[in-house]
C-alpha cells in the first residue's frame, strides 16, 4: 500500500493544502518550524485511523498528545475539520474522505472503478475499521512500528535492558503497546494478594481459608441450634400432650357463689392472675437453683482463654489442613518427586557436561561458531589469493626467497631502528655528496687562487715594465727639465710630464712591490671558502664516522654482520616492497584473521572446559556439533523445567507446608503452657483448652438463660431477684385471700401442686427459653451462613479465574516472544548486512532483548550495556532499526508506508548518510518512506552525496493549495 | 394453623390477635421469595376466629385484610425498617383505632404513617454504548425515577452491559455515592474490549482467541474443555469464570488495573 496524495481540508494549523507522494520513494518535505509539518504526520494516521473515542486520561497518552480536539482547525470554528487521503493497492486506488467533526468516513474506489465502497471498511456492527482493513495493523501498532513521531527515538533512548525488552515486548503483546504481559502478570499477581475482604486487603488463599473456618463454625453453630430447635418441638409437642391430659394449673380452688359482687369478682380475678404468676415465678426460681447448680459444676471454665478461642482454633485448624495436605501430598510426591529426579537424571546423563548451559550460552556459542566459520572461510580465501600473488611475482622474476630472507633477516629489527638506519645512510649518502662538493669546492678554490697568483704575477710585471718605464721617463723627462730649466714653458712641460710619469712609476712600482694588494679580497674570500670547505668536509667525514658507528650499533643489534649490509637489506626490501605490497596486505590480514581466530578459539575453549571436553578436541567441526548438542540441552532443560514445573512446585510445598506445620505447633506450645495447660501430647492439650472454652462458654449461656428466665420472670419490676419477687407474690396472695375470705363467701382452698403440674412448668420454662434463644439466634446465623456461603463461592471464582488469567498470559507470551524473536532475526539479518553501518549482527533474543555485535569487536553486548558503551546517536538509530524491523515482520503480507517526523537529529552526518543511504537503496524498494523534517541544508547536502541512480529515489516533497472540499 | 379455634378471652369487651403466617393471596413484592410460604391460613379462616383485630406479621408490605362483609379484621404493618433491597421504598408502622359504637360491635381502622426517615430504593442502568457523560445522565435518571431523595436514602445501583474501554466508569458512579446516605452498586458491567480490532499475531490476540475458545467448551461441557491451565481443574471451570479470566487479562494488559467483581 502506499499513499498518493492526502488534502487537508482543515486540519489543526493547516487549511486547504495538499502534498503529493511517489511509491517506492523518499519523499521529503522539508520546511521550516512552525509549518505544520507534524500536524501533517498527525494528519496521515488520523485519516486512516481516526482518533480514538472517549477518555484519554493523559493528554500525552498514547498518540503524542494529539486528541480530536486539539487538532481541529485553528483558523475558525467555521472551517471544514476533515482530511482526504488518496491511496494505492496494488490496481485498487482508493479515496479515503474522513469527517472529523460528524466522526463519518467514505471511501471510494477510483480505479479499476468509480464506486463508493465504504461497507467494505466497515466491521460488522458498522465499526470503522479503515485503518484495519488497509494495512493489516491496528492503530496502535501502526503508531509504534510504521510511524515515528517526533522525539520518540529520544524519548524511548534505550538505556537498560527493561526499557528495550518492555518497547518491543509491549508491541508483541498488545494493541495498547504500552504495556506487556509481565506487567500484567504481575499487576494479576497483585490482585491476588490484595483481594479485597471486609475492608481490609489480604491474599485470596488466606481469605478463602478464613472464609472457610467461618462457614464451619457457623455450620456447627446452625447444627447446634437445629438441636435445640428440634428439642424445642419434642417440648412444644409434649406440652401440647400435657394440656389435652388436663393437667392442673393454679394453687388455690376457688368457689364463687353466684350472689358474689362485682368488687369481690374483681379480688377473685386478681387472685386467680396472682396464682398464676405466683406458679410461674416458682418455677422460674426452681429452674434458675437448678441452672446455678449446674455452674457451679463446670469447675474447668476459665475464661480468660475467649481470647484466645479464634486463635487457637485457627491455628488449629490451618495445622489440621495442612497436615492433611502435607500428608496428601507426601502420598503422592514420591511419584512427582521420582519423575522429576528421573526427567533430571536422563537428562544430566543424556547432556552430560551441557547442563550448566544457559540460552545466552548457546546463543553467544552459536554466533561463535558462525565467526569461526566465517573466519576459516576468508582465511582459506587470503591463502588462495597469497598463493596467487606468490605464483604471479614468481613469475615477474621477484625472488621470493630472498626478499622473504631478507623480510626474515630484518625480523629482529625494531621498525624505530630500520627507520633510523635509512635516516644514517641518507645522511651519510648526502654528507658523502657535501665532502665530495667540498672537495671539488677546495679544488676550484685553490685553482682559482693559483690563477690569482699567476694573473698576480703577470700583473706584476707588466707593473714593473710600466714602472720601469715610467721610472726612465722621469728620468729623462726630469734630465729634459734640468736641460731645458732655462726654457720655462719646456721645463713645464717637462717638468709636468717628469712628475707624472715619476708619479706613475712609483705607482706601478708600487704595485710591483706589493703584489699581494692584486685581488686581495678575491684571494681572502677563496682562501676563506677553501679553509671552509675543508672544515666542512672534516666535519662531515666525522659525522659520517659517527653515523657508520650507529649503524653498526644497529646491525649489531639486529643480528647483522655489517652496517652495510644491513643498509643493502633495507634497501632491497624497500625496493622490493612496492612490488610485495599486495602480497604483504594479503599476509597482514592473514595475520589479523588468525588473530582473530585464536582470540574466537580461546573463547571457544571457555565453552569446552564449561562442557569438560579436552581442548586438544578443539575443531570447528567439534565446535559445531557442540553448539548444537548445547541448542537441544537448553531447549530439552527448558521443557523438563516447564514439564515439571508443577512436580517441583509440590515438592517444595511440600517443604514448605513442613515447616508451617512446626511453627504453628511451636506457638501453639507456647500458647498452651503460657495458660496453664500441660499434657503428654499436643492433641491433648488441645483438648483440654476445647473443653476449658466449652465449660466457659457453656457457664455464660447458662448465667444467659438465668438472667432471661429472671427477666421474664420479673417483667421489668424492681426486684433483685426471682426469691424477692416469689415471696411479695406470696404476701399479695395472702393478703388478698384474706381479703376476700373476710368480706365475702367465696370459698378459697389452697391444692398441692401435682407432679404433673410441676413438671409441665417446668417443661414450659424451658420450651420458652429455648424458643427465645432459637428467636435470637437462628435466622442472624443462617443470615451468615449465607452471605459467608457468597463470599466464598465469590473468592473461590474469582482465585480461579485470576489464576487463569495470569497462567494463560505467561504460556502466551512466552510462545508470541519466541515466535517474533525468530521472524524478527531473518529479517534483522537480511537488514544489518545491507546497511554497512558498525554492527555486525543485531539479533533479537527469545525474549525479546536485543543482542548486537560490532565489526570488528568479538563482544556480543546485550541491552544492559548500551547506556554505557554507546552514544545516544547510535541508540536512536538502534531504535528505528529494531521498529523498522518490526514493522517489516507485521506488514510482511503488504508493504506498509513508513513515516518519520524528524528522526536521526542525535546522528552525525556519516551516520546520518548511511542510514539514509539504506533508506534509499534498501528500504524503498519495498516500502514508500515519507519523511517531515526542518533540516534542509541537511538533507540538501544528503542530496549532493548520493549518487545518480540514488538521486532516482529521492523526492523533495512541498505544499500546494488545494481546491476547496467539497 | 388457624383451621382450630384460638382461645378467646370470653367476657373480655375487645380480644387482639397478634399472629406469624402467610396469607393466602398476599401478593407484595416478597411473596416470591423461596421459604415465604410457611405457616399459611386464608382470610376465612382468620374471620372465623372473631378477633376484634388480628395484628400479622411475616410478610413484609402494609396489607389489610378484610371480612366478606367488608370489615377491617386486620392488617400486616410490614417491616418498620427496610432490611434488604427487597424491601424497597417507605416503611411504615400502623397505628389503629378500635371504636365501639350503640351496636357494640368494635369497629376498627388503622392508619400507616412512615416509620424509618430512609428508604430503600432499587435502580438499574444498562451502560452498554454509553460515554461517561450519557452514563452519568442515564443513572441519575434512573434513580430520580424511583424517587430515591438526595442525602437520605440508601440507593441499590445495578449496572449491566459492556461500556467503551477507555471510559472511566468508576469516577461516574464515585459522583453518585456523596449524593445519598449510601450508595451500593452490583456492577455487572464489562468493558467493551471484544467490539475492538485484535491483531492475532500479539499476546493479547492469541489470549482473547484461547479464553473464548476455552469459555466455549466449557459452556459445551466441563470435561470436553480439556485444560487451558494444568494448575486448574478443568470441572472447577464455569463459562462465567473463564468470561471473568478473559476480562481480567485484558483489564491487567490494557489498564495494569484489575476490578475484581462481586467483593466488598
Amino acid at each position: 500500500m502506499w499513499i498518493e496524495r492526502i488534502e487537508l481540508a482543515g486540519f489543526g494549523s493547516v487549511v486547504g493544502e495538499k502534498i503529493e507522494f511517489a511509491s517506492n520513494k523518499l519523499n521529503l518535505l522539508v520546511e521550516a518550524n512552525e509549518f505544520g509539518k507534524s500536524t501533517m504526520a498527525t494528519a496521515v494516521w488520523a485519516a486512516l485511523f481516526d482518533f480514538p473515542d472517549g477518555h484519554v486520561a493523559n493528554s500525552q497518552g498514547a498518540h503524542g498528545g494529539q486528541t480530536r480536539d486539539s487538532m481541529r482547525p485553528r483558523a475558525g470554528a467555521n472551517l471544514p475539520f476533515k482530511v482526504s487521503l488518496w491511496a494505492s493497492l496494488g490496481d485498487r486506488q482508493l479515496k479515503i474522505e474522513r469527517d472529523f467533526a460528524a466522526k463519518t468516513v467514505h471511501v471510494h474506489e477510483l480505479k479499476p472503478m468509480q464506486r463508493d465502497v465504504t461497507s467494505e471498511f466497515l466491521g460488522p456492527n458498522g465499526e470503522d475499521e479503515v485503518g484495519f482493513r488497509l494495512t493489516g495493523m491496528t492503530r496502535e501498532l501502526f503508531r509504534s512500528t510504521c510511524f515515528v513521531g517526533q522525539r520518540e527515538l529520544d524519548e524511548h533512548t534505550i538505556g537498560g535492558a527493561e526499557d528495550f525488552a518492555s518497547v518491543f515486548q509491549g508491541i508483541a503483546d498488545s494493541s495498547s503497546t504500552k504495556h506487556t504481559a509481565t506487567g500484567a502478570i504481575q499487576c494479576l499477581d497483585s490482585a491476588l494478594t490484595h483481594y479485597p475482604h471486609r475492608g481490609q486487603q489480604l491474599k485470596i488463599d488466606q481469605v478463602i481459608h478464613e472464609l472457610e473456618v467461618e462457614q464451619k463454625e457457623l455450620k456447627e453453630k446452625l447444627a447446634a441450634l437445629e438441636v435445640e430447635r428440634q428439642n424445642l418441638f419434642e417440648g412444644l409437642y409434649k406440652l401440647n400432650q400435657m394440656g389435652d391430659d388436663g393437667g392442673s394449673s393454679g394453687p388455690t380452688e376457688i368457689e364463687v357463689p353466684p350472689e358474689t359482687d362485682s368488687s369481690t369478682l374483681a379480688l377473685v380475678e386478681e387472685l386467680r392472675d396472682l396464682d398464676a404468676s405466683l406458679a410461674r415465678a416458682k418455677q422460674h426460681e426452681a429452674r434458675i437453683i437448678e441452672l446455678q447448680m449446674q455452674i457451679d459444676s463446670l469447675s474447668t471454665a476459665d475464661p480468660s482463654l475467649v481470647n484466645l478461642e479464634n486463635r487457637v482454633r485457627e491455628m488449629w485448624t490451618k495445622r489440621d489442613s495442612l497436615y492433611a495436605e502435607h500428608e496428601k501430598l507426601k502420598a503422592n510426591p514420591n511419584g512427582a518427586e521420582a519423575e522429576v529426579d528421573a526427567l533430571e537424571a536422563a537428562f544430566q546423563k543424556k547432556w552430560r557436561g551441557l547442563s550448566e548451559f544457559t540460552s545466552q550460552d548457546s546463543q553467544a556459542l552459536s554466533l561463535l561458531v558462525m565467526r569461526l566459520s566465517d573466519l576459516g572461510r576468508d582465511l582459506n580465501n587470503l591463502a588462495s589469493q597469497k598463493q596467487e600473488e606468490e605464483a604471479r611475482l614468481t613469475s615477474s622474476s621477484v625472488d621470493l626467497l630472498k626478499y622473504e630472507s631478507t623480510k626474515t633477516a630484518l625480523s629482529a629489527l625494531d621498525p624505530k631502528d630500520a627507520g633510523d638506519v635509512r635516516s644514517y645512510h641518507a645522511l651519510m649518502n648526502a654528507a658523502k655528496d657535501q665532502i665530495t662538493d667540498c672537495e671539488r669546492n677546495v679544488v676550484k678554490h685553490r685553482a682559482s687562487i693559483l690563477e690569482i697568483e699567476k694573473q698576480r704575477q703577470e700583473m706584476r710585471s707588466k707593473h714593473l715594465m710600466i714602472g720601469g718605464a715610467a721610472a726612465i721617463g722621469f728620468i729623462l723627462f726630469a734630465i729634459g727639465a734640468v736641460v731645458t730649466r732655462e726654457m720655462l714653458p719646456a721645463l713645464l712641460a717637462l717638468g709636468v710630464m717628469a712628475l707624472a710619469s715619476g708619479g706613475a712609476a712609483a705607482f706601478f712600482l708600487l704595485r710591483w712591490a706589493k703584489p699581494e694588494s692584486f685581488r686581495k679580497r678575491d684571494t681572502e674570500k677563496l682562501e676563506a671558502d677553501l679553509e671552509k670547505a675543508t672544515t666542512l668536509a672534516q666535519q662531515l667525514h666525522s659525522k659520517i664516522g659517527s653515523l657508520e658507528v650507529k649503524l653498526e650499533s644497529i646491525a649489531r643489534k639486529a643480528g647483522v654482520s655489517g652496517a652495510a649490509l644491513l643498509v643493502s637489506m633495507i634497501e632491497e626490501k624497500s625496493a622490493s616492497e612496492p612490488k610485495l605490497k599486495n602480497l604483504d596486505t594479503v599476509a597482514t590480514e592473514i595475520a589479523a584473521k588468525e588473530s582473530q581466530r585464536e582470540r574466537a578459539l580461546d573463547e571457544l575453549g571457555m565453552f569446552f572446559k564449561k562442557a569438560n571436553i579436552p581442548a586438544g578436541e578443539i575443531s570447528l567441526e567439534r565446535a559445531k556439533r557442540l553448539s548444537e548438542d548445547v541448542a537441544s540441552a537448553v531447549e530439552e532443560g527448558r521443557s523438563i523445567q516447564t514439564a515439571t514445573w508443577q512436580q517441583r512446585q509440590m515438592l517444595q510445598q511440600i517443604g514448605t507446608m513442613q515447616g508451617e506445620i512446626e511453627e504453628i505447633e511451636r506457638s501453639l506450645s507456647l500458647v498452651f503452657t503460657e495458660n496453664g495447660i500441660e499434657e503428654v501430647t499436643l492433641d491433648d492439650c488441645y483438648q483440654s483448652f476445647e473443653k476449658r472454652i466449652d465449660a466457659h462458654y457453656a457457664a455464660r449461656n447458662i448465667h444467659a438463660q438465668i438472667e432471661r428466665l429472671t427477666e421474664d420472670c420479673l417483667g421489668g419490676q424492681a426486684f433483685p431477684d426471682t426469691t424477692s419477687y416469689v415471696a411479695h407474690l406470696e404476701q399479695r396472695g395472702n393478703d388478698l385471700k384474706m381479703r376476700i375470705s373476710t368480706q365475702s363467701s367465696v370459698k378459697l382452698t389452697t391444692s398441692s401442686q401435682g407432679g404433673d403440674s410441676s413438671a409441665r412448668n417446668d417443661l414450659l420454662v424451658k420450651v420458652r427459653v429455648a424458643a427465645k434463644a432459637l428467636d435470637d439466634s437462628y435466622l442472624p446465623v443462617l443470615d451468615q451462613i449465607e452471605n459467608v456461603a457468597r463470599e466464598l463461592s465469590n473468592a473461590r471464582r474469582s482465585k480461579l479465574s485470576l489464576e487463569l488469567a495470569r497462567n494463560t498470559l505467561r504460556k502466551l507470551s512466552g510462545e508470541t516472544y519466541e515466535n517474533w524473536s525468530h521472524k524478527l532475526n531473518s529479517i534483522a539479518d537480511e537488514m544489518v548486512g545491507k546497511l554497512n553501518l558498525e554492527f555486525e549482527s543485531l539479533q533479537f533474543t527469545p525474549d525479546l532483548n536485543i543482542l548486537l555485535k560490532r565489526r570488528g569487536d568479538a563482544d556480543i553486548i546485550d541491552s544492559s550495556k548500551f547506556k554505557e558503551r554507546m552514544s545516544v546517536g547510535t541508540r536512536e538509530q538502534l531504535h528505528w532499526l529494531a521498529r523498522v524491523v518490526v514493522s517489516r515482520f507485521l506488514s510482511k503480507e503488504t508493504p506498509l508506508p513508513i513515516v518519520l517526523d524528524e528522526p536521526f537529529s542525535e546522528s552525525d552526518d556519516e551516520r546520518f548518510l548511511h542510514i539514509m543511504q539504506f533508506v534509499v537503496d534498501v528500504l524503498t524498494r519495498d516500502h514508500q518512506v515519507i519523511i517531515f523534517s526542518c533540516h534542509r541544508q541537511r538533507h540538501q547536502w544528503l542530496a549532493d552525496q548520493l549518487s545518480a541512480e540514488q538521486k532516482e529515489r529521492l523526492m523533495f516533497c512541498s505544499r500546494v493549495k488545494a481546491v476547496p472540499f467539497s | 394453623m388457624l383451621n382450630r379455634p384460638v382461645a378467646l378471652r370470653t367476657g373480655a369487651p375487645l380480644n387482639f390477635f397478634v399472629h406469624h403466617g402467610f396469607l393466602e393471596g398476599y401478593a407484595g413484592p416478597d411473596a416470591e421469595i423461596a421459604d415465604k410460604y410457611s405457616a399459611p391460613f386464608s382470610v376465612e379462616e382468620l374471620e372465623s376466629q372473631a378477633f376484634t383485630y388480628s395484628a400479622l406479621g411475616h410478610c413484609h408490605e402494609f396489607a389489610e385484610v378484610y371480612s366478606s362483609q367488608g370489615k377491617l379484621i386486620g392488617a400486616y404493618g410490614g417491616s418498620f425498617v427496610g432490611r434488604s433491597f427487597e424491601e424497597a421504598g417507605p416503611r411504615l408502622a400502623l397505628f389503629g383505632t378500635v371504636i365501639v359504637g350503640p351496636s357494640r360491635i368494635p369497629e376498627c381502622t388503622v392508619e400507616p404513617y412512615e416509620f424509618d426517615n430512609r428508604r430503600i430504593y432499587v435502580a438499574g442502568v444498562d451502560v452498554s454504548g454509553l460515554t461517561e457523560e450519557v452514563m452519568g445522565e442515564e443513572i441519575s435518571l434512573a434513580i430520580q425515577e424511583q424517587g430515591a431523595r438526595q442525602g437520605e436514602d440508601i440507593v441499590y445501583l445495578h449496572l449491566e452491559g459492556s461500556y467503551p474501554p477507555e471510559a472511566d466508569k468508576s469516577s461516574v458512579i464515585e459522583r453518585f455515592r456523596d449524593n445519598f446516605f449510601h450508595v451500593r452498586v452490583a456492577d455487572h458491567t464489562r468493558p467493551d474490549y471484544l467490539s475492538e480490532r485484535f491483531d492475532e499475531r500479539t499476546t493479547e490476540g492469541k489470549f482473547i482467541e484461547a479464553m473464548l475458545e476455552y469459555k466455549r467448551r466449557v459452556e459445551k461441557g466441563r470435561a470436553e474443555a480439556g485444560l487451558l491451565d494444568s494448575s486448574v481443574a478443568p470441572d472447577s471451570v464455569s463459562g462465567g469464570t473463564a468470561e471473568d479470566a478473559l476480562y481480567y487479562g485484558l483489564d491487567a494488559l490494557r489498564r495494569q488495573k484489575v476490578d475484581v467483581r462481586n467483593v466488598d
